[in-house]
């Protein structure tokens, strides 16, 4: 199987709508392109190999006669100095074109109506004012003082915000306060309530007490209690309160 | 290592030889032309894009053949050429129609429909918009594989990707493309 086949059946299991698609080219190219081509390629790199060449002659010659690309004047050198000293002889002086101008003004030219006063120039020493420096102190209590102020407001800040957000820190802070409000007791509010809670302990013994002998209490009649007693010899009855007498005895002790 | 054909190996000597380097490559470019075109002209769509490209792919080969190793096939060489060209070229006219007021010269579907005989009802066409639609990398797949029918093995060093990864690109090229048709 060739590789067009292996590619076709490839494609007919991926998609049979695609594999029956016309695999014709829609696309057109120009009359003779392939043909001309190659030509237009060749013209086109013998052109850029020629200035590639060109541009490395250029190069070349630059280098061996220190030689500039910039375009001067034929002779430029040659004529410079000439050219200079007739530019300097065509500048007027001002008096030659204020004669030419106003020959009125030339003499006047030279009078000064304004006046000074006398060794002027010479006395005259142009005090500089002496600069004030002044000092910037670098460490500023003031300063201090504001950072400070600013570091406690924004701690409060800080400390407020972790209150707040922080759940878990709230029955601590509460705890905290409950000691603190212990510690303010004074002593005898301490008694007094030590013996209400005992109090309320009791009456709840009590009540557990009251519970259990409701339940645990039977009707005994005196009859009842006759053949109960009855039942038991004498011998057993006067060692039991032989008994009885002896541990009455240990716990008054 | 590629196998070359007797032919490309005589041409490639060819060209390192100074007497018969320029008709050498006249063969190489005359060869080749044809299907480095086509490849082009499918991914940039109009022929004066399309010369414009294959101008600079022959004129990057004429530089690069001197140092040209034999650890690719010549034609393979010069159709990984086409591609990062063709790539680089589509890539230029968008920054340039990015900055352009009117936008042109961006989108392919537009220089499809601009074609001279362009039908949108016959299926060749309506085959070539479907692929407009594709995804860069699974366009030139498709294009290799169906067109110029182009093995996987070749593809990967065309495309410097893994066969595994041209077979996937290409399965999703193909069921986008049945979709597009099936849709449309």
């Amino acid at each position: 199987m060739n590789s067009n086949q292996t590619i076709l059946l490839e494609l007919k299991q991926i998609s049979p709508a695609v594999a029956n698609l016309p695999k014709t080219n829609p696309f057109s190219v120009p009359l003779n392109y392939f043909e001309n081509n190659i030509s237009t390629i060749i013209s086109l790199i013998k052109g850029k190999d020629l200035t590639q060449q060109n541009d490395t002659v250029n190069f070349n010659v630059s280098i061996e006669k220190n030689e500039t690309f910039f375009e001067l004047p034929k002779d430029y050198f040659e004529t410079f100095g000439i050219q200079l000293m007739n530019k300097i002889h065509t500048i007027q002086s001002v008096d030659d074109e204020l004669s030419e101008m106003a020959p009125g003004l030339i003499s006047l030219r030279t009078k000064n109506p304004f006046t000074i006063p006398n060794g002027y120039f010479d006395t005259n020493v142009i005090e500089t004012p002496s600069r004030k420096t002044n000092l910037v102190k670098v460490f500023q209590m003031k300063n201090l003082i504001r950072y400070a102020a600013a570091a406690c407001i924004v701690g409060l800040i800080g400390i407020t915000y972790m209150i707040t957000k922080e759940g878990d820190s709230t029955p601590i802070v509460a705890s905290t306060s409950n000691n603190q409000q212990s510690a303010e007791l004074s002593l005898d509010d301490m008694v007094i309530y030590l013996e209400q809670m005992e109090e309320i302990g009791h009456d709840n013994d009590l009540e557990f007490s009251n519970g259990d002998e409701s339940n645990l209490l039977v009707d005994l009649t005196k009859e009842t209690i006759e053949e109960m007693l009855n039942g038991i010899p004498y011998k057993g009855i006067k060692e039991f309160i032989e008994d009885e007498g002896i541990m009455l005895e240990k716990t008054n002790n | 290592m590629t196998q070359h054909s007797s032919e490309d190996l005589l041409l490639i000597e060819g060209f390192k030889q100074a007497d018969t380097k320029e008709s050498s490559f006249t063969l190489i470019v005359k060869k080749y032309q044809e299907r480095v075109y086509w490849q082009i002209r499918r991914m940039v769509i109009t022929h004066d894009d399309a010369n414009d490209v294959m101008q600079n792919v022959f004129i990057k080969a004429w530089n690069g053949l001197e140092n040209f190793r034999a650890d690719a096939q010549l034609f393979t060489w010069l159709y990984r050429i086409a591609v990062n060209e063709s790539l680089t070229y589509l890539e230029q006219q968008k920054k340039r129609s990015s900055i352009s007021i009117d936008g042109s010269g961006l989108n392919l579907e537009d220089k499809l429909q601009s074609e001279k005989d362009f039908d949108p009802n016959k299926a060749v066409w309506k085959l070539q918009q479907a692929i407009q639609q594709l995804p860069e990398k699974q366009r030139i797949v498709f294009n290799l594989r169906y067109f110029d029918e182009m093995g996987y093995e070749e593809m990967s060093q065309v495309l410097e990707t893994s066969v595994g990864a041209l077979k996937a690109s290409y399965h999703h090229a193909v069921k986008k493309i049945e979709d597009f048709i099936l849709h449309h």
